[in-house]
């Protein structure tokens, strides 16, 4: 379990201006929960997600990780690194061994696993994520396509076998077959090893039907936490922090700005014709409008 | 006009061998014309980009912009005023500490008088919404907001095309919406022509035309109704459906009968009928 309590940041405390970067976040995650973390740009999502590996400390406040201050004095900081992963955004930028092997083993080598582990590890690592061990390990990762060194990216995190993966954009940028791969490996990852996720995203509709909670972070602070079906239907304060609803629910409010007996809150294009097909039927008008 | 013309590129891996990038291009991007360009990671959708405004030259084949040869060095400035480049990563891209600053970087270099600077920076940044931040120094900024930044940068060099390589990737929808308008004011209200290289549908579907890039080739072009009409061949491409296609899709397979290829909401809320 994650607990982060009264968390504040400032950058640069003490020059002339300080930039306070999040401000009193508190908020829990549960063992094997998948949470999404929304907001504007700049409004302190990856400041926030970097102190849940203590890449950052924070200016006041605390992370616990089951029950342990990570910022305690003499905390040993590979515990955390171990136990917490971080794929940062455009991680791929950070490949830079010869061999696919090589980089997803680099992060396990660092945390003392021997030689004769790594092969096990990079292997479950590479076949976690969709990648075949023995078609990608001797190759360049820079012959690989963006969504395959995306992947490899995530590998080289997981080969440290985390129990908490957090990523910072992991879609940006892929095309959509990449990017529903990425998501795929990562809803499986979360059953088959009972992963706890914190993504984040700006896309509303690639978190909403998969995750449990959302957190919406405004200027430093946490705004709103809640199931995806409570925060869709707050599409005001969505609004504020920069994220627009996704189509499918910019269409059912229309129609029930019209008067249309519909709800507003579909998760998904699926869960939306289930809504319209609803409407229609209501109308009489069965199959054909 | 940008006219290119049986264009090869490749670019070298080891001694000998050369991956081959695009495979012989042709085709036009009209002034003041909206172009999308798709295609999966790996497609050259940005070496073409590159091509552009001679960040890349041909292997073979050429690339002509307004006249010039992108060959020719003698144009290179020509070219790159004229068309301007907004990358995925603003990072790259800013140069000075302060957003004015930042934005005047450009025509400072050509020599400008101080006046004209002043209001190419003014407009720029009106355009991109960054008036209030004027001088909010670069390193606060997030990727988003640099990305605003860049964008205001090009537009104060006042350039014919802007090519926009995944610019919207990094910004969220807020900031996205501000860029998609800035691209429609522009080419409203200046007649500058845009070329969007994108992963996203809902975003090719405001342009004029579309260009499909697999492979280093072109597989499909058209407007983005001729383009998404395609269903299943668009998807085989590695691409996706726009959201409202993926609906009327979907709804077709529950049995109703929908009209047209409704590609935006309103379009979807129109072919609904309720």
């Amino acid at each position: 379990m994650i607990i982060v309590k009264d968390l504040s940041h400032t950058y640069q405390p003490d020059s002339p201006r300080p930039c306070r970067a999040l401000h009193n976040v508190s908020f829990t995650v549960e063992n094997g929960e998948y949470i999404g973390i929304v907001g504007r740009s700049g409004s302190g999502k990856t400041t926030l997600v970097q102190h849940i590996n203590r890449l950052l400390r924070p200016t006041s406040g605390a992370v616990l990780v089951d029950g342990q201050d990570i910022n305690a004095p003499g905390f040993p900081v590979k515990e955390v690194r171990r136990k917490i992963g971080l794929v940062f955004q455009y991680p791929e930028h950070q490949l830079f061994e010869e061999t696919v092997f090589e980089d997803v083993a680099f992060g396990p080598r660092n945390l003392g696993y021997s030689g004769s582990e790594l092969p096990g590890l990079v292997s479950e690592a590479l076949s976690l994520v969709g990648l075949s061990f023995d078609r990608y390990h001797s190759r360049s990762p820079f012959s690989l396509s963006g969504g395959e060194k995306r992947r490899v990216a995530i590998a080289g995190i997981l080969a440290m076998k985390p129990r908490v993966l957090i990523l910072d954009e992991p879609t940006a940028g892929l095309d959509p077959q990449g990017r529903e791969a990425i998501l795929h490996r990562l809803e499986r990852l979360r059953v088959e090893q009972g992963l706890t996720i914190l993504m984040v995203s700006h896309y509303l509709e690639e978190l909403l039907p998969r995750v449990d909670r959302l957190l919406i972070i405004k200027e430093g602070s946490l705004l709103l936490s809640g199931t995806p079906r409570d925060i869709i239907k707050q599409s005001r304060e969505l609004h504020g922090v920069g994220m627009e609803v996704p189509q499918f629910v910019a269409l059912l409010q229309r129609l029930e700005e019209k008067g249309h007996p519909v709800r507003t809150d579909a998760l998904s294009v699926r869960e939306t014709v289930e809504e319209l097909m609803k409407v229609m039927k209501g109308k009489g008008k069965g199959g054909a409008i | 006009m940008i006219t290119f013309q049986d264009v090869f590129f490749s670019y070298p891996i080891g001694k000998q061998e050369r991956l081959p990038a695009l495979r012989g291009l042709s085709g036009e991007i009209r002034k003041g014309e909206f172009l999308a360009v798709l295609g999966p990671n790996g497609s050259g959708k940005s070496t073409f980009a590159k091509l552009l405004n001679a960040l890349l030259v041909p292997e073979s084949g050429e690339v002509h912009v307004f006249g010039w040869d992108t060959r020719d060095s003698s144009h290179l400035w020509d070219i790159r005023q004229a068309v301007g480049m907004v990358f995925q990563n603003p990072e790259n891209q800013l140069v000075a500490s302060t957003i004015e600053e930042d934005v005047a970087f450009g025509p400072e270099n050509l020599g400008l008088p101080p006046k004209e600077i002043q209001a190419r920076v003014e407009e720029a940044l009106r355009k991109t919404g960054l008036s209030g931040q004027r001088r909010t120094d670069i390193h606060a900024l997030s990727g988003g907001e640099k990305q605003l930044v860049a964008i205001a940068g090009v537009l104060a060099m006042l350039p014919s095309f802007i090519i926009f390589d995944e610019a919207t990737t990094m910004l969220d929808s807020e900031n996205r919406a501000i860029v998609l308008d800035a691209v429609r004011k522009l080419r409203e209200d200046h007649g500058i022509g845009v070329v969007l290289i994108t992963h996203r549908m809902e975003e090719a579907v405001l342009a004029d035309r579309i260009l499909v890039i697999g492979n280093g080739e072109i597989l499909l072009q058209g407007s983005p109704l001729e383009v998404f009409s395609l269903g299943a061949k668009v998807r085989s491409l590695g691409l996706d459906l726009p959201p409202m296609l993926q609906l009327a899709e979907l709804l077709r397979k529950e049995g109703v009968s929908l009209s047209g290829t409704p590609l935006t909401v309103s379009e979807m809320e129109g072919a609904l009928q309720l």
